[in-house]
């Protein structure tokens, strides 16, 4: 079955096209890779697909159901961490994640919990649960937002850039949660400037350019396809016409 | 999980922000108890003020009493008061008392002395009557009716204590000689009245200036909470993330607004308690009487309340509409301030200074006009009996707090569509 269906979506803010007629299926238990310069068009699509905005026209389903018609019950399945984004300061990294969590509203407040705690193991900041997350560095942050993003047990994580902007150590741990939450069959749509990192998890890879989406496959498929060393040569080819 | 829970764990969670965020202690709750504690402090201090003179000050004397054979009683009271004026432990020392029997009219009237005042700001005034030697020297009785001889003491409201100063002054003299009472019949009261006009709502009185200050501080109070709750979740992109919860936008809007409302609440049960303390030093003070109109009732303590909440939820309207439409919480902050301050001060400083003339009909387009209108005729009505919109104080109050109502309604559907726009999080 497939998490994502997309049938020539397009979005067009006054004169700009942020999407150009992309057409995309991701299959449910499957880590894809959105890749894209700045301003490609990988948050607009996202955006679209968890009903932030509007497409202009086309299609989107998530887990079968229409995105205009059916949002409430996809977002039930469904997590963002979105780019840049930050945590609240004034509340504790287990507040944090614990109301996200209750706002969500999937899980049970004796479940959320444990799940809490069990998060916090995972990311490493056990002892640090009750402080401000004002007092927290920027990896610790990240954790704290990755946490968040998965406490309520999502089928479908967008990660937009989880690893920007935070150290080695931090970005380690945030990519083993990923690949424990792969292992768990869950879809995660990761987007990053990082080619290492998509080499290492994602099972697919789709290339964004201009609100087009001009290459889709595995890493190994493109860098077949495009005749290229590697998957940094593939993007650079295709981003900029230039051989890698 | 119900969307009511939901909406809870979202009050929840921004109020327990709010109360982490030391701006909104300072705002909500120390703001209003240190404004009205100035304000108490300051009554307090010019009451002592009061009582120790009034040096400089010009009084204005106006005596028609025609006398009789013998004696004019109302030139005695002007050189009582005159000689008064000398005496450095008298409320009168160095008061400057401008005599005017020789420059008018013997034959005015209550309208011409209204006149008088408000065309050359003759204020305060002593008014002797044409008759009033003659009343006072006989029984006090004619057909069977008593009559007794008055000295009045008009004044415009920014001249509030000094006229009451004056009244007590007078009210010393007539009791003292030549005045003595020789039988009990032979009594002369002093009258004093505030004058206002028609179609100015004054508040020229020291005291106005307190609901100027309330008014301003209930726009104040909800910035630094709604600033940050949507501008700031804009900036920090918390607010994608709670968008993309299973809760509609109108149910997210919801829950922000009951956490700023209970701040608003909050804020104006703490401003009542400023108020009470403000009333308890005001009629504490020596020199304040009820014939300065100020009574704060239950009733009243309720209006305020009333006012300071609709201003403040007006406010909050207002403020998610700014903070939806800036990309940081500084400039919203700082769009909201704009916006909420400049309004105010223009209405503030022309009600303080002139009250709302005709010719300014159209400061009631601002909200805060109503406001400060209903805070004004709440808090003094006889101050402002003589120059209702309606033609009665209480039904001036209804009106302006139906505006205000108004105000707040459409505030609060303006922002629910500001805040659905996709403009929301796409910077």
């Amino acid at each position: 079955m497939n998490a994502i269906e997309v049938r020539d979506l397009r979005k067009e803010f006054k004169e700009i096209t942020a999407l150009d007629d992309v057409t995309l299926r991701i299959k449910e238990g499957e880590v894809f890779g959105l890749l894209g310069p700045n301003g490609a068009g990988k948050t607009t699509l996202i955006r679209v697909l968890v009903g932030l905005i509007k497409a202009s026209s086309g299609e989107a389903k998530v887990f079968n159901l229409d995105v205009n018609e059916n949002i409430m019950e996809i977002r039930k399945r469904v997590s963002l961490l979105p780019q840049d984004c930050q945590t609240y300061e004034k509340l504790t990294a287990f507040e944090n994640i614990f109301y996200y969590g209750q706002m969500h509203g999937t899980l049970s407040d004796e479940d959320l919990r444990k799940r809490t705690n069990d998060l916090i193991d995972l990311i490493g900041l056990r002892g640090r649960e009750n402080d401000l997350t004002k007092h927290f560095s920027g990896g610790m942050k990240r954790k704290v937002l990755v946490a968040r993003a998965v406490v309520m047990d999502p089928d479908l994580i967008f990660l937009d850039e989880p690893t920007t902007g935070i150290d080695v150590l931090g970005a380690r741990t945030v990519r083993k949660l990923i690949k424990e939450l792969a292992g768990m069959k869950k879809t995660i749509i990761l987007t990053t400037h990082d080619l290492n990192e998509v080499a290492e998890l994602c099972d697919r890879v789709g290339i964004l350019v201009s609100g087009e989406l001009v290459a889709i496959g595995t890493p190994k498929e493109l860098e077949e396809k495009f005749k290229q060393a590697n998957l940094e040569d593939v993007f650079v080819a295709l981003s900029t016409g230039e051989e890698g | 999980m119900s969307y009511k829970k939901q909406i809870f764990t979202l009050i929840k969670q921004e109020l327990r922000q709010a109360f982490r965020t030391k701006n909104i202690y300072l705002v909500i709750l120390v703001m209003p108890l240190f404004l009205w504690g100035l304000q108490s402090g300051i009554m307090y201090f010019t009451s002592e003020t009061i009582d120790s003179g009034y040096e400089g000050k010009d009084l204005y004397f106006l005596n028609t009493d025609e006398g009789n054979t013998t004696t004019n009683l109302g030139e005695e009271i002007n050189q009582v008061l005159s000689l008064l004026t000398t005496m450095n432990e008298s409320q009168m020392y160095k008061v400057n008392v401008i005599d005017l029997s020789s420059i008018l009219y013997h034959d005015i009237n209550s309208d011409g002395i209204y006149d008088l005042i408000k065309e050359n700001d003759y204020s305060p005034l002593v008014f002797i009557p044409n008759n009033f030697t003659s009343l006072y020297s006989s029984f006090n009785v004619s057909d069977g009716e008593v009559l007794i001889p008055e000295v009045s003491v008009y004044y415009l409201p920014a001249d509030n204590y000094f006229g009451m100063a004056i009244k007590n002054t007078i009210d010393g003299i007539v009791y003292a000689p030549p005045f003595t009472m020789v039988s009990y019949e032979k009594v002369t009261s002093t009258k004093i009245e505030m004058v206002t006009f028609e179609g100015e709502e004054n508040a020229e009185s020291m005291i106005g200036f307190i609901t100027f200050l309330s008014v301003m501080l209930a726009l104040i109070a909800p910035a630094s909470y709604v600033t940050a709750s949507f501008a700031g979740e804009r900036e920090k992109k918390t607010m994608e993330s709670l968008l993309v919860l299973p809760m509609k936008r109108i149910d997210i809007l919801i829950g922000k607004l009951i956490a700023g409302s209970f701040l608003a609440v909050l804020f104006s049960a703490v401003n009542l308690i400023g108020v009470a303390f403000f009333s308890f030093t005001v009629n504490s003070s020596t020199v304040l009487s009820d014939d300065a109109g100020f009574e704060l009732s239950p009733a009243i303590y309720l209006m305020i309340f009333v006012v300071m909440l609709f201003t403040s939820f007006a406010a909050l309207g207002l403020g998610i509409s700014i903070s939806s439409l800036m990309s940081d919480q500084k400039t919203a902050e700082t769009t909201y301030m704009l916006t909420m301050i400049l309004p105010i001060n223009i209405v503030g400083l022309i009600v303080l200074l002139q009250g709302v003339p005709e010719t300014l009909s159209w400061l009631y387009l601002i909200p805060w006009t109503h406001s400060m209108a209903v805070m004004n005729k709440g808090v003094f009505p006889k101050t402002y009996a003589n120059s209702s919109l309606t033609g009665s104080v209480t039904l001036d109050i209804v009106f302006h707090l139906g505006v205000l109502l108004i105000f707040v309604i459409i505030s609060m559907v303006v922002a629910s569509k500001i805040f659905d726009r996709e403009g929301v999080v796409s910077n």
